[in-house]
Formats: C-alpha cells, structure tokens, sequence
C-alpha cells in the first residue's frame, strides 16, 4: 500500500534534482544567472531531496526484495549503489565550495567569471552523473 | 566559520527591508546554517547507504529489509537525520570547520556522536519498550540492564561514527578549499547589472 507514494516520491526528487541542476547548470555556463544566491537557495532543495531520495530509495529496494549481488540485477544494484555514494562525495565538495566562495564574494554582487565557470562545471558533471544513475535506475526497472 | 558568523552578525543589523535585505534576514533567522544541513545530511546519507551497500555485499539485504515496516523504516531515518542536524549544528556552533585545530573538531565530533548514539538508542527503545512494559511482557529491572549495557555500546558506536563522520567532514571543507579557484589581484566581483 505504501510502495506507490513512496516510489511517487522516489522519481518525484529525482526529477527535482535532476532539472535543478541542469538547469543551473545551463544558467551559470550562459550567464543567465550571475549571482550565488539561487544556486544557495537550491542548495538547501538539494540535500533535502537527498535525503528524501536515499529513504525512498531504500524503501523501494525493501518492497522489490533484491535478489544477492551473485545476479545481474544484484551487480547493477551495486554499481549503482557505489555511483550515488561517489556522487554524495562530489555534491558535499560543491556545496562546500559554493559556501566558501559566498565567504569571500558579497552576496549581493555578481560572480567573478572565474567563480561562475567553476560552479556551472560543478552542477554540470552533477547532472552528468544524475543521468547515469537514471540510466542504471531504468536497467534496475525494466531489465 | 564564515557562513555562520556572518549570519550571526546579520541578525544584529538593522537594515532596510530591500528586496535583497529582506532574503538575507531570511537566512539568517534559520536555525541551522547551510553547511550544518550539507554535512548533516551527508553523513546521515552516507551512513545509511554504506550500510545499505555492506548488507547487499553478504547478500543479506532482502531478507533485513523484508523484516522491516516501511513507515517504521522512513520514521527511523528521519529520526536518525534530525539527531545529525542536532549533533552537527552541535559542533558547529562551538568550534569552526576553517579554523580550529582537526584535534578539537574530533574531540567534538566524538562527544557529539556518543551523546547522538544513546539518544538513538534511548529514542528506539522508548518506542519499543513503552508497549512491552504495559503489557507486562518484561520487568523493569531486566529493562533497565538493558538500557544501561545499549547505552554503553551505542556511545561507544556514536563515538567512532561521530569520529569518522568529523574526519569526513574537515576532508571534505578542506578539499572543497583546495578547489575554490584563486583569482589573486583581480577584482573579486563585477558591478550589479541594471
């Protein structure tokens, strides 16, 4: 009864993080967005999606019952598994980053080239590895 | 660190409700700062998934999460991360990710993850125990041997995660510094555009 809502929710916050960091991204590689402030704000969306994501995530591996990591199914869970925590890893250094240069930017101004480049390469390799997590989601649902 | 105390310092401000002062007033009355909501929820995250990743390992996740109640799965993990926020903001507001020593940082991370251990185990066994209790399924006296043997182990367990969690933590800040590009002389931001 509960495995809908919380596969609902599973795809819910994938696409919010997916679209999230496209979309800033594309705004910080076009200068569409020069200041730090909506990628600070999203910051906030972000880890909470995480954390909505990995619960969901776990509950939806507990109403499929996953076969052992002997199978194919079980070794792409693996895989998977170990690229989500690598993209935890790069997503903690991001934010950090973008926290680190918001202490040495005031906030009201626009970014430096330098400071933007760096933030639209880093939410750009964050999407970049978010699709693949949706490529090997989807080996996971339809085989 | 900055972050934090600029929020801080923001808080005594009386500025003009601007759009732009307006957000930053925002952000400065929320509780928690926005690297103590990073790193709380990285290590809660992480903790979870590489627990996930070593049951799956031995082959044994199907059957633990078969044995689990899925709402009383999502209520232990939203329970488990609100005891992180605490626990980092804990640390947080005593001793800065940029400038104290990594010694103090540990020392804290430790203490904060023992404390953080026991309130998870007292928080679980309150739950579990209260319907056992009323039903006279246990005595008090076997409970309370219980609790005071838990509470040994899950500080000790808190302690080592709140070590690991802390030497991730300085890692991560540190490594997050090491990339920050240098822009040396140049001017640090460009003029607002109207």
């Amino acid at each position: 009864m509960t495995a809908l809502p919380i596969r609902t929710l599973h795809v819910l916050a994938m696409a919010v993080l997916v679209g999230g960091t496209t979309v800033l991204w594309y705004s910080y590689r076009c200068g569409t967005i020069a200041s730090l402030a909506p990628a600070k704000q999203f910051e906030w969306l972000f880890w909470g999606g995480v954390g909505v994501l990995v619960v969901t995530g776990v509950g939806n591996l507990g109403s499929l019952g996953p076969p052992g990591p002997g199978t194919d199914w079980g070794r792409t869970l693996l895989v998977k598994l170990a690229v989500v925590v690598a993209l935890l890893g790069g997503s903690v250094v991001r934010t950090l980053l973008l926290v680190q240069i918001g202490d040495r930017v005031n906030t009201f101004d626009d970014l430096h080239p330098v400071h933007r480049r760096t933030l639209s390469r880093a939410y750009g390799a964050t999407a970049a590895v978010f699709l693949g997590i949706v490529v090997l989601a989807e080996v996971l649902a339809h085989g | 660190m900055a972050e934090d105390q600029r929020e801080q310092e923001s808080m005594a401000d009386n500025v003009s409700e601007t759009e732009p002062a307006r957000d930053s007033k925002q952000s400065s009355t929320r509780p928690v700062s926005l690297v103590t909501w990073t790193l709380a929820t990285f290590d809660t995250v992480l903790f979870v998934l590489l627990g996930v990743l070593a049951v799956h390992a031995s082959g044994g996740l199907a059957d633990l999460l078969a044995g689990l109640n899925t709402l009383v799965g999502v209520a232990v993990f939203c329970y488990l991360w609100a005891l992180f926020v605490l626990a980092v903001r804990w640390v947080h507001r005593r001793v800065s990710l940029d400038s104290a020593g990594v010694s103090t940082l540990v020392l804290h991370g430790v203490a904060a993850g023992s404390v953080t251990g026991v309130v998870f185990l007292l928080g679980l066994l309150a739950v579990a125990l209260v319907s056992t209790l009323q039903s006279g399924g246990a005595r008090p006296q076997s409970v309370l041997l219980v609790l005071l043997i838990g509470a040994g182990v899950a500080a000790v367990v808190g302690g080592v995660v709140g070590l690991l969690a802390s030497l991730l933590d300085i890692a991560v800040y540190g490594l997050a510094g090491t990339l920050l590009p240098e822009l040396g002389n140049e001017r640090v931001t460009e003029p607002r555009r109207r």
